[in-house]
């Protein structure tokens, strides 16, 4: 009830705040805080002069805003953004301004609008921000600094405000902005906002443009060797159908008796006139590896550094398993199961890191959806690569039924607590070199260390 | 890409003349012109020192203890009204900031210095953490801030507060505008501000005098008293404390403290017509006002009670010609003996000496012995009954207080109406009533008599309270009695029976003691908080504050060392040992460091070397200084390590670099 309340209040001071940073320029702010502090100071006019400042203040603000009136300037802005960006990862791209009014325009600001959803109260109580638990008491009990975490996450990227050149009626100008995408998946930009000062230089006119545009911010990958799992190939149902891009059904096995139906082009002409009787070629079936990247998204409460940590530990695998001669089926539990395969040109590296860069945490599901989707496709597995969220007994005992199908698996748990390097094997302590603690935050190293390991 | 957000400059000399132009307001003008000196000459002194961005945070910290600590003395001391005082003297108490920034080589303050919270985040978490700040202009908006901050007013205050805004806006005004324009809306927007600040202050006036009557109204209203003569059913009067009386040694209890007297009389509404509320001049002595002139003998009362935010109307015996010890701004008293003080602490504990036979309010006039004709024969009537005309003023208030006695009662309870007014009811048939019949009909029966009355209404002082050792009033001891002019002067007459304080006392509920002992701590509490600047609490206060504030700052002093002496040692292993630590780089790192471009925490040499070389136009060798780093790297990080002639020529490379730039 109190969190509700508090959490339209968060939105409400969100608004004003955003709106007092895009209308105000900086030395409007500082007026708008000297109004603020004399309106405070000054309300008993017989006791200082503080209201005399005040008035001359607001009467500045008041012609700032009446001749923001005036400004109607039509402009079209386009923008050149790159296929995509990584999380962390400095990125540059291009705005080309036009002018479509009849006059030269100057000392304008652009600024991006970017979407942003508020957060809802489901979203906002299970989110955890990072470094959260160093906050005081006072910022954890009431949240606004999650809150305020939340929205920056959302927009994606921080904007600032970005001078143009002057430009001639009918011109373009065009700009260079350089933003470090905050997180993955996709960034919309709604449009822009062009803003004109006022005489003083306090308050700002809007011309507002819509130019809607996406991009997509791909999870951060480190490097990751080969793993080798110690598994056989296995028959792929349906490998008939794929054995035009994959399988070896291009392999020479044994020779049989014709069989009526047999293709003409299958018969082995030299054993025929051998034998005397027709002899067909018997090819291989469609016998592969196939890896499954098994990827945890359940948590109660949204760790941000853990999940995106484990993203970041299987967009890494995924990108290293483009090289290898295998197919690899990502598994993870979103909105419903989801299996998507890549390799031997099945579908391609950025697909797969488009799908892994909008993987959302599961909150509401059970780990047993995910059981079951691996369970399902477990024959055709030839080794799986899991990477946990946590290593409590439901998925231990998950670990253990796929070991018990003969999988050879590789476990990896992404975890956030101290306790993390001394973690018990569990159903993997007769293979430690196959169970892999890795702490969330130092992501990079522990899949740096794991490579060192297996070599 | 162009970044709107750069720093602008403040025009020379602006910061100089905001700090001139509250020197003089606030009456610190040597200083202000010190303090101006010190800032504007900046501009011709190339004199600068590098500061770090935790030296920096210290001295945001130091200075932040100090206005806390001055905050806390300021309240304790002024109540709210230091909160005016701290921001006339903030320009002083962040001058070491402003002037720290001014004279850094960096010219700026980093953001995080200023926000605890952005210090714990990392740079590369958060590209907020790395902004600097100039503060130069909002520090020209404190000085035109803290120069308001006075009571006393001058024209000269506007047409300063205008140019400053006018130099400071003229500084940063889109150039897009033509001057004529930019003048000309800057002049309409000082009109505007003078129209708007003339149209505050009428509207200020308009809602206090509203404000004002409403607030004492809801206590006591010294220009009427509208009393409850005529209504029916048992009056209700609540228990609550409203003063703690030490009364003068020679007195035993039952002293009237007036609040406020009328002189005429309607409809069961007491008056006061007349001159209105005139100032009392503070004497030297701070909070001591002199009502009127001294003299023997004399006696003292001490009252401490509450002032609804810091109003009200003091309670003080007749003839009280000196009140001492009262922290207050104003203090303004009517002719008819009504004290009221504004802009005072919350909780007062005043002395008011007075002289028992001498009172000091207007002598009297016709108003004094008006009777309305409404009254008038009922009261003739009973005056005559009692030969109260024509007789000597002793013996009419002998013969009145004898007929009071014998044949009236006290009585809170009144019955139901009869033909008669309420007064002549009381008068001729109920003969039972509360005090303020009594009063009403003593004050108009000696009027009747020829004896000038008025109607005075306060406290009276009966109930000892062993808890407090002192004298309680509580707010059904309110009382009114009858100030009557006899042999030149007005003296203090009550003919209430004595037995109301019986009875109101057997009104009082079972929880009394319990709610008394909740209202003294309450007052202990409200005391304390409000005790004067020269009381003892304020003095322990400031002692306590002391040794808390060093406390502090030897925390934010030592913790800082320790983690700094903790941090070396960790790093001492690292130091000595690792590969390229013997790396002839190092002379150019040392060369910098000496210049004042150290190298910030978290950077690279590279990002290092590059920030120094990216602002530099001299003709710094900027090619050698790559080749060295290249070699320097190679060195630290390569596993082969470098070849003992690359050695040589990294070697070679930095002593030329550095025998070039000495």
């Amino acid at each position: 009830m109190v969190n509700q309340f508090l959490l339209r209040n968060f939105r409400l001071v969100y608004l004003v705040s955003y709106w007092v940073r895009c209308r105000f320029t900086r030395a409007g702010q500082l007026v708008l805080a000297a109004i603020v502090a004399t309106g405070t100071l000054g309300i008993d006019t017989e006791l200082t002069v503080a209201y005399q400042v005040f008035t001359l203040l607001v009467a500045l603000i008041l012609v700032g805003i009446i001749s923001s009136v005036l400004f109607r300037a039509r402009f079209r802005v386009s923008r050149q953004l790159p296929a995509f960006g990584t999380v962390g990862e400095v990125l540059t791209y291009r705005i080309t301004v036009e002018n479509r009014s009849g006059q030269t325009q100057r000392d304008l600001v652009l600024m991006e609008n970017l979407e942003a959803k508020f957060p809802s109260y489901t979203e906002f109580k299970h989110i955890r921000q990072p470094g959260e638990e160093k906050q005081n008491w006072f910022d954890r009990m009431v949240g606004y600094p999650r809150w305020a975490w939340l929205m920056r996450q959302r927009r994606g990227v921080d904007t600032s405000e970005y001078a143009l050149a002057p430009i001639p009626p009918g011109k373009e100008t065009e700009l260079s902005v350089t933003v470090t995408p905050l997180r993955r998946g996709y960034i919309r930009f709604a449009g822009t906002v062009i803003a004109r000062p006022d005489p003083f230089g306090l308050f700002r006119a809007f011309a507002r443009t819509v130019a809607q545009d996406a991009l997509l911010v791909l999870p951060p990958r480190y490097p990751v060797s080969e793993i080798q799992l110690p598994g056989s190939r296995r028959y792929q149902q349906g490998g008939v159908v794929l054995a035009s891009s994959v399988g070896d059904a291009q392999e020479f096995f044994s020779l049989r008796d014709y069989r009526p139906g047999d293709p003409l082009r299958h018969i082995h002409w030299r054993a025929w006139a051998r034998r005397g009787e027709p002899v067909v070629k018997n090819y291989q079936d469609e016998y592969f590896v196939r890896h499954a990247l098994i990827l945890d998204t359940f948590m109660a409460t949204f760790e941000h550094p853990v999940f995106e940590d484990a993203i970041s530990a299987a967009a890494s695998f995924t990108y290293s398993a483009q090289q290898q001669d295998a197919l690899l089926d990502v598994m993870f539990v979103g909105t419903e199961a989801y299996r998507f395969t890549m390799g031997r040109s099945l579908s391609s590296i950025d697909s797969m890191m488009e799908i892994l860069a909008c993987v959302e945490p599961c909150l509401d599901k059970p780990f047993v959806e995910l059981q079951q989707l691996v369970t399902h496709h477990a024959s055709q597995l030839s080794g799986a690569i899991c990477i946990l969220l946590a290593w409590d007994e439901t998925r231990q005992a998950f670990v253990k039924t796929l070991r018990g199908m003969g999988i050879p698996l590789l476990v990896l748990v992404v975890s956030d607590a101290a306790s993390i390097p001394d973690l018990d094997p569990g159903p993997m302590a007769d293979q430690p070199q196959h169970f892999h603690p890795l702490k969330a935050g130092r992501i990079e190293e522990g899949l740096a260390a794991l490579r060192i390991e297996d070599r | 890409m162009a970044n709107a957000t750069h720093h602008i400059n403040p025009p020379p000399l602006l910061l100089g003349a905001a700090l001139l132009f509250w020197g003089w307001r606030a009456e610190f003008l040597p200083l202000a012109v010190m303090m101006a000196t010190a800032l504007e000459g900046a501009r011709y002194v190339s004199l600068r020192w590098q500061f770090s961005d935790k030296d920096f945070n210290r001295l945001v910290d130091l200075t932040s203890v100090v206005v806390l600590a001055i905050t806390v003395y300021l309240y304790a001391t002024r109540s709210v009204h230091g909160i005016f005082i701290l921001a006339q003297w903030f320009p002083m108490l962040i001058f070491l900031i402003v002037g720290t920034q001014t004279y850094s080589g960096q010219g700026t303050l980093p953001l995080s210095a200023l926000f605890l919270t952005l210090r714990r985040r990392k740079p590369r978490q958060d590209s907020i953490v790395a902004q600097r700040i100039d503060i130069r202009f909002a520090y020209v908006v404190v000085c035109m801030l803290a120069a308001s901050m006075v009571t006393a007013r001058t024209p000269w205050f506007y047409v300063g507060i205008c140019t400053l805004a006018a130099w400071a806006l003229w500084s940063v005004r889109p150039r897009r505008y033509h001057l004529a324009l930019w003048s000309g809306l800057l002049l309409s927007v000082i009109a505007l501000g003078y129209a708007g600040h003339l149209g505050l202050n009428r509207l200020q006036v308009i809602i206090g005098d509203l404000a004002v009557d409403w607030m004492v109204s809801s206590e006591r209203d010294p220009y009427q008293a509208t009393t409850a003569i005529g209504h029916i059913g048992r009056l209700k009067l609540s228990d609550r404390i409203l003063l703690r009386v030490k009364l003068p040694q020679q007195a035993k209890g039952n002293l009237l403290l007036r609040q406020a007297s009328y002189n005429s009389y309607g409809s069961g509404i007491w008056r006061a017509i007349g001159d209105r509320f005139e100032a009392v001049p503070e004497s030297p002595t701070l909070g001591t006002w002199q009502l009127g002139e001294s003299g023997t003998p004399d006696a003292a009362v001490t009252v401490s009670g509450y002032l609804h935010r810091g109003r009200g109307l003091l309670a003080v015996p007749n003839g009280s010609y000196r009140i001492e010890n009262l922290p207050a701004e104003f203090m303004k008293r009517n002719p008819y003996g009504a004290v009221k003080v504004e802009n005072g602490p919350g909780v007062v504990n005043y002395t008011a000496r007075f002289r028992p036979d001498v009172s000091l309010d207007v002598e009297p006039t016709d108003k004094d012995l008006h009777i309305p004709k409404r009254y008038a024969p009922v009261l003739g009537q009973v005056a005559s009954e009692l030969g109260l005309s024509k007789e000597d003023p002793n013996a009419a208030l002998a013969a009145l207080e004898r007929h009071f006695r014998e044949n009236f009662r006290y009585s809170l309870v009144q019955e139901r109406q009869t033909k008669y007014t309420p007064l002549a009811d009381f008068l001729l048939r109920s003969r039972s009533g509360h005090c303020e019949y009594f009063a009403t009909a003593t004050a108009l029966l000696l009027r009747a008599a020829g004896i000038p009355t008025r109607y005075a209404t306060g406290y009276s002082v009966q109930e000892y309270s062993g808890l407090e050792d002192i004298y309680i009033v509580r707010r059904r001891h309110a009382h009114s009695w009858v100030l009557a002019y006899i042999d030149d002067t007005w003296r203090d007459v009550d003919f209430t029976p004595p037995a109301w304080v019986m009875l109101e006392d057997q009104a009082a509920p079972w929880w009394e003691s319990i709610y008394d002992l909740g209202s003294y701590i309450r007052f202990l509490f409200s005391r304390w908080r409000w005790s004067e600047r020269n009381g003892q609490w304020a003095d322990v206060l400031i002692w306590l504050l002391m040794p808390l504030g060093l406390l502090l700052g030897w925390r934010l002093y030592f913790k800082e060392r320790i983690r700094r002496a903790r941090s070396k040692k960790g790093h001492r292993q690292p130091a000595t040992s690792g590969p390229g630590r013997d790396s002839a780089f190092y002379r150019i790192v040392k060369y910098f460091e000496q210049l004042g471009l150290p190298r910030r925490p978290g950077e690279t040499l590279n990002q290092w070397i590059r920030r120094i070389t990216d602002g530099d136009d001299s003709a710094m060798d900027k090619d050698a200084l790559q080749t060295a780093l290249a070699f320097h790297y190679r060195h630290r990080f390569d596993p082969e390590g470098l070849m003992s002639n690359d050695r040589e020529r990294l070697q070679s490379t930095v002593s030329e670099w550095v025998a070039r730039h000495r």
